[in-house]
Formats: structure tokens, C-alpha cells, sequence
């Protein structure tokens, strides 16, 4: 009897899948199971959620549709991300999922767990979003420096305020203060107006630490922000609708801004009735204080509804006269007889002044018909009917008798020459 | 009673007038007689129905019996009585309702709104540029008629 085979050599051993969380003794067949591949697509995905959220966060500075992530676990690398919105802990985060190390994680989980190594890059940051990153920091301490209220940057959080978060000296005082302002980029180019420019516009890097701080009697919104209406400030229920907006969006003293109540150094809290005055004079006058310049930063109005205020006089006019023009305007060109009815349309209301219109239409004038034995264009039967008209009248106005002379035919004609001429 | 609050032409210059002076609306030229008992039924669908497509139509009685008519009545080879005819913009329009003439509506119509519907037609018609429209009604509800050529 041949010897029982070999007992099978013992067990590779039990291993433990992290992701399935339980041992198995299947060696590396174990990662083409079911349950291990949903287990790892479904851990790959809440990680790239998490990734992509932080990433759209810290790096372009939109607010996440999930509250923040004060911590984020690194599955890969068995690290724990914390204080991600702490601006400064969060670089390490940054750091730590651009670098090599993370890189090799997550080759190695991927390696390990059966994954396909295409998804690499979309589980970590590349070096191009960290130097984005890192762009935008500069950019945000060196306008920190110079005073401005931007927070260039993401920020967590939809009413986080990032506008009025200050990261410049006075940033006590300035961050609840009224000022509207934009998240700007990391562009100085195009710089959201901070204070009042009086018609004068001023780039925000010179003037905005001083707009604030300043002892200026009014404290007035920027009316240079583009698209939206200045006529939001002031209103509190216009500021209900734009709170929402973390980003963009002008805040004034809104019931929501309650809790930001602006500590301007030197001054007390500005009168919300001040700022609207001040706006309002502005926006209507559009020449106050004048600079030399008339524009959307001044309030002035626009070029068109200048030229606008001397027609809309005549508009009104334009508007009540000659309605029926305006009807044939909307008809359709195309319909029938459209040429006619202008034509027509225009002799009567030369009538109806009293002008000398030629008389177009006298007795005989016919209506464009089509026969019912039409057999070329209406024009045709109408000519032929003429025609026949005419000669009706003809023969009813003549007189004509007709005679009735007997049929000669040649034979007798030459019959009767001959006869007379022997005669 | 309907009779009363259309206009009733008896001249040429008349019918001219209303030929050329609607503009951008369907004219319904009514031909018969007041006497004809098809035509006092047809008159009274039209007067009932004349508010109704004030908008976009016009309607008129045009007596037959008049001599100054006579050279229409040629013109438009009007036999039959009641014959409506169709204008817009000075321009005669057609209808096909399946009917030897298609210049004309011959008879009544069996109800009001068969005649708001059929001016409609016309009248959607004609804003399309179209001088010849089809006939919105069911031909049962079409009167029929026979078309002599030359009394032939």
C-alpha cells in the first residue's frame, strides 16, 4: 500500500488582511476574492473622497460640502493627519502626501492588497498642486504682511468668514469688521477694492491697512466689487441672501454677522445707517468727492444710461405713437399681402395727417383673386377677366348690328364674274 | 337680428373700402341674399361669431341684388348662394375642404365654432404665408355641392 500521501506541509501560516480584517490561510489567492476586492475598492474610495475634499479645500480654497477634517488617516503609511485646519499642521498633511514615502505606501499597499497601480496618482498630491500650494502661502503671508484682510487660500468652512479673517497686524480689529471683500488669489493684478477710493482707485497693497484703520468718518463699503449691488448694504435681508457665499460676497452687519461685530482700533462700531448713507450718496451722485474719474468704483452710472436719461423723454413719446407700426414690426414679414399691408398702412396714416396721397384705386380696381377655373397666375385671370369686362362694355356700348350675309363660296363667286363678263 | 350688427355693402366702392382698408385680419365677405333662407342662417352664425374673432376677423354682408355687385359677383363666379369669401391683406385666400370650389366656402356652416375654426385656418394660414389652407372640419360637416363648367 503506497504510504498515505505526505500530509500536506503545514500552512503558510495564517495571515491577517487588514481589510477584511480577518486571517486567512490563502496566501496571495486571498486577494482575488470577492469580498477582499469590495472590501479595497471601498477603502480606496473613502480615502480618495477624503483626499479630494482636502485637497479642493487646501488647495483652491472652496468649501467642502462636508463639515472639516480636523484629522485624516493615512492607510497606507499608518499615519495620522492631524489638525488639518490649522493651517500650519496641515502642511505636514500636504507634505507627508506628496512625498516618497507616502508614494511607497501606497505602491506596497496596492502591491499587497491587489490593487492595479494606476490608481497611484489619485491617492496621493503632486508636486504641482504642492507648488500651487506653496504659492498660494506666499502669497497669502506676503499680503498678511502688507495688511490685507484676503485670506488667499482655502478656507474650511462656509461662513468661516475667510473674508474677514485677517491675517495682517491688525487682525484683531479687522477681521469682523464691515468690509466686504473677495478670498482673492494669489494675483495682485486684479485686487478687490478694501476701502472707499472716492473716485480715486488705489491698489489694495498700499491702501488697505490704512483704509481700516483709519480715522475716516465714514466707514463705507466698497462699491467697487463686481456684481453685486451696492444696494445690499445696509439691508439686512439682502445680507441673509449673500452670508451664504463664503467667498465673494459682501458682508455687512447682517443678523448673521452678529457675532463678527467690528472693533475698528480708534473707532467704534460703525452705524450701519452711515455706511448706507454713504454708499447711497455715492451711488447716486456718482461726482461726489470727486476723482477724476466717473466709474463702476465711484458709483457713477453707466455711460448708457446717461445717454439714456435725455431719450427716456422721447421714449414714452416713441412708445404712444404709431402703435400699428409697431404691430406690423412684430408680424410676420412673410405672411400674405405684407407688402401691400405696409404699403397701405402707410397711405392711411398719410391720409389721416392730411397729406396728398394719389389716388391708387378707382372704379375698375379688382381684388387679387384666383379663379375657380384658374389655369395660369391670379395676375393672368385677373387680366383675362378685364379683358372679357372690357369687351362687354364694348359690345353693349356700340351699336353694332350684325348682319347676316349668306355664305358666297369662291365657285360662285368666279361662276358669277364669268357670266357677267360674257354678258 | 344678427344682420344688424354687421355691415352690409351694396356698392363696389363699398366692398373695395373693406377689401383694402383691412389690414392684418381675415375679411369675410358674406355674398347672398337677405331673403335666402340658408343665407339668414349662415348670417346668424356670422353675426353671433363676430366678437368672438374681432381680433383677427372681420366680417361683412355683401347684398347680391345690388347692380355695382354684379361685376364681383362675375369676378368671383359666384353661383351659389350663400358664398363666403376669404380676404387677408387685400388677397383672396383658398381653402381645400374637399369641395369642387376651392375659392369659396358654399352654404352655412353647421355651427358657430365650425366657422371660428375654419377662420383660424385661414387666418394661420395667411400669417404663414400660405394663399391656399386646408379645411379644419370633418367633411360630414361640409356642405356639398355640385359644380356645373359653362352650365354643363
Amino acid at each position: 500500500m503506497p504510504s498515505e500521501p505526505a500530509k500536506k506541509a503545514p500552512a503558510a501560516g495564517l495571515e491577517y488582511c487588514e481589510l477584511c480584517r480577518h486571517h486567512h490561510d490563502l496566501g496571495r489567492r486571498h486577494r482575488y476574492g470577492r469580498n477582499h476586492r469590495d472590501k479595497l475598492g471601498a477603502a480606496l474610495t473613502r480615502f480618495r473622497s477624503k483626499l479630494s475634499d482636502l485637497r479642493r479645500a487646501l488647495l483652491h480654497g472652496s468649501p467642502s460640502s462636508q463639515p472639516p477634517r480636523s484629522r485624516l488617516w493615512c492607510p497606507f503609511c499608518s499615519i495620522d493627519l492631524v489638525d488639518l485646519d490649522d493651517r500650519s499642521a496641515c502642511s505636514n498633511a500636504i507634505y507627508h502626501l506628496a512625498s516618497g514615502e507616502h508614494l511607497k505606501g501606497v505602491k506596497d499597499f496596492l502591491r499587497k492588497h491587489g490593487g492595479g497601480m494606476d490608481q497611484v496618482d489619485s491617492l496621493r498630491i503632486s508636486e504641482d498642486e504642492v507648488a500651487k500650494w506653496e504659492k498660494g502661502c506666499k502669497s497669502l503671508r506676503t499680503g498678511a504682511k502688507t495688511g490685507t484682510e484676503e485670506l488667499i487660500g482655502p478656507s474650511l468652512g462656509p461662513m468661516k468668514d475667510i473674508q474677514n479673517e485677517s491675517t495682517c497686524d491688525n487682525s484683531d480689529t479687522f477681521a469682523r469688521t464691515n468690509i466686504p471683500s473677495f478670498s482673492n488669489t494669489a494675483s495682485y493684478v486684479v485686487m478687490p477694492l478694501q476701502n472707499p477710493t472716492n473716485g480715486a482707485y488705489h491698489p489694495i497693497s498700499t491702501e488697505c491697512h490704512g483704509a481700516f484703520g483709519s480715522g475716516n468718518a465714514s466707514y463705507s463699503a466698497p462699491y467697487g466689487t463686481v456684481g453685486l449691488p451696492i444696494t445690499a448694504w445696509g439691508s439686512a435681508e439682502t445680507h441673509k441672501q449673500q452670508g451664504v457665499l463664503s467667498t465673494n460676497c459682501f458682508h455687512g452687519t447682517g443678523p448673521e454677522m452678529n457675532g463678527h461685530q467690528p472693533t475698528i482700533p480708534g473707532n467704534g462700531p460703525r452705524p450701519l445707517i452711515s455706511f448706507a448713507a454713504h454708499v447711497q450718496q455715492s451711488h447716486s451722485g456718482g461726482n461726489l468727492s470727486c476723482g477724476p474719474k466717473a466709474n463702476v468704483h465711484t458709483g457713477a452710472p453707466p455711460p448708457w444710461l446717461k445717454a439714456n436719461e435725455h431719450d427716456s423723454n422721447n421714449l414714452l413719446l416713441r412708445s404712444c405713437g404709431a402703435p400699428g407700426k409697431g404691430k406690423s414690426r412684430k408680424l410676420n414679414p412673410k405672411r400674405v399681402g405684407a407688402a401691400w399691408a405696409e404699403r397701405r398702412r402707410a397711405e392711411m396714416e398719410m391720409q389721416k395727417r392730411g397729406e396728398f396721397v394719389p389716388e391708387t384705386s378707382d372704379s375698375s380696381w379688382l381684388p387679387n383673386f384666383g379663379g375657380v377655373w384658374q389655369s395660369g397666375t391670379r395676375k393672368e385671370s385677373k387680366k383675362d377677366f378685364e379683358k372679357t369686362l372690357k369687351l362687354h362694355d364694348k359690345k353693349s356700348n356700340h351699336e353694332l348690328s350684325l348682319e347676316i350675309k349668306p355664305y358666297i363660296s369662291k365657285r360662285m363667286v368666279n361662276a358669277i364674274s364669268q357670266s357677267l363678263f360674257h354678258i | 337680428m344678427g344682420s344688424a350688427l354687421l355691415p352690409t355693402l351694396r356698392q363696389k366702392r363699398e366692398v373695395d373700402a373693406a377689401i383694402r382698408d383691412t389690414l392684418d385680419k381675415v375679411l369675410v365677405l358674406r355674398f347672398g341674399r337677405a331673403d335666402d333662407a340658408a343665407c339668414l342662417h349662415l348670417d346668424d352664425i356670422l353675426a353671433k361669431s363676430s366678437w368672438d374673432i374681432s381680433k383677427f376677423a372681420s366680417v361683412a354682408l355683401v347684398d347680391m341684388d345690388s347692380e355695382e355687385i354684379q361685376v364681383y359677383i362675375d369676378y368671383f363666379d359666384i353661383t351659389l348662394v350663400p358664398a363666403t369669401i376669404f380676404f387677408f391683406n387685400a388677397h383672396h385666400m383658398k381653402m381645400d375642404s374637399g369641395t369642387p370650389d376651392h375659392t369659396k366656402w358654399i352654404g352655412s356652416f353647421s355651427s358657430k365654432q365650425d366657422f371660428i375654426d375654419v377662420v383660424e385656418a385661414i387666418f394661420r394660414g395667411a400669417m404663414k404665408g400660405k394663399l391656399i389652407v386646408s379645411c379644419p372640419l370633418p367633411p360630414e360637416r361640409i356642405p356639398r355641392f355640385q359644380l356645373l363648367f359653362k352650365d354643363v
